[in-house]
C-alpha cells in the first residue's frame, strides 16, 4: 500500500518540478523567475523526499527528513539573497502593470506612500497600472 | 514495478537537467544565470533521492545532502559578490 502512495507522490512531484522548469522557462525578469525557481521546484524536492521516506528504512528516512529540514531552511534566504543583489543591480521588473513600490517607479516624495496617488480612487496601490515599455 | 516508476521518474528527471542546462547557457543576464544554476543542483538533488529509492540505498542521499550545502553556499556567495561587490560587509 505505502509503495502505491509512494508512486503517487512521485508522480506529483515529477509533474510540480516540471511546472516549475517550465515557469523559470517563460518568466520575463529575475523576481518572477524566483517564484517558480524557490517554490515550485523546491516543493516538488519536498515531495520527492516525503515519497522516499514513505518507502524506505530508517537510514533513508533520516537523511530524507535531514535534507528537508535543510532545503527549509536555505532555499527562501538563497531567493532572498538573489533578488536583493538584482534590485540593488537596478534590474526593471518586466512584468506587465509591474509597480516597483519601493519607490524607483513612483514621482519623488511618494516613495512611502505608493497609495497617495490621486489616481487611485480605493487607495489600495493599484489604481493606475503604470505600464513601461 | 514500483522501481519502473522511479526509473521512469529519473529519466524525466534527466530530461529537465537537461532543460535546465539550457536556461543557465541562455540566461538573459547574471543572476538569472546564478538562479538557473540554484535551480539544476535542486533537480540534481532530485534526481539522486530518484535514484536512492529505486536502488535501496541510502549512500546516494549523502551525496544529495552535501550538494544542498554546497549549493547554498555557493548562491549566497555569488549572489552577494554580485550585489554588493563584497562577500563579507
Amino acid at each position: 500500500m505505502s509503495a502505491w502512495i509512494a508512486d503517487a507522490l512521485v508522480l506529483l512531484g515529477v509533474v510540480v518540478m516540471t511546472v516549475g522548469v517550465y515557469g523559470v522557462f517563460r518568466m520575463p525578469d529575475v523576481y518572477t523567475e524566483l517564484h517558480a525557481a524557490s517554490k515550485a521546484v523546491f516543493l516538488g524536492v519536498v515531495v520527492l523526499l516525503v515519497a522516499s521516506a514513505a518507502t524506505g528504512d530508517g537510514a533513508i528516512v533520516a537523511r530524507a527528513v535531514l535534507i528537508g529540514v535543510f532545503l527549509v531552511l536555505t532555499t527562501p534566504v538563497a531567493a532572498h539573497v538573489i533578488a536583493l543583489a538584482a534590485y540593488r543591480e537596478g534590474e526593471r521588473m518586466k512584468t506587465p502593470g509591474a509597480l516597483d513600490e519601493s519607490g524607483r517607479d513612483l514621482p519623488r516624495g511618494r516613495a512611502a506612500r505608493p497609495s497617495a496617488d490621486p489616481a487611485d480612487g480605493d487607495g489600495d496601490g493599484r489604481g493606475r497600472p503604470r505600464l513601461r515599455p | 514495478m514500483h522501481e519502473a516508476v522511479f526509473y521512469v521518474a529519473a529519466l524525466w528527471m534527466t530530461g529537465l537537467l537537461v532543460v535546465s542546462v539550457g536556461l543557465v547557457i541562455r540566461a538573459r543576464s547574471s543572476l538569472s544565470r546564478i538562479l538557473a544554476l540554484d535551480m539544476l543542483i535542486l533537480i540534481l538533488i532530485a534526481l539522486l533521492v530518484l535514484l536512492s529509492d529505486a536502488n535501496r540505498v541510502s549512500y546516494y542521499l549523502d551525496a544529495a545532502l552535501v550538494l544542498a550545502l554546497l549549493s547554498f553556499v555557493a548562491t549566497i556567495g555569488a549572489a552577494r559578490y554580485h550585489g554588493e561587490g563584497k562577500l563579507f560587509s
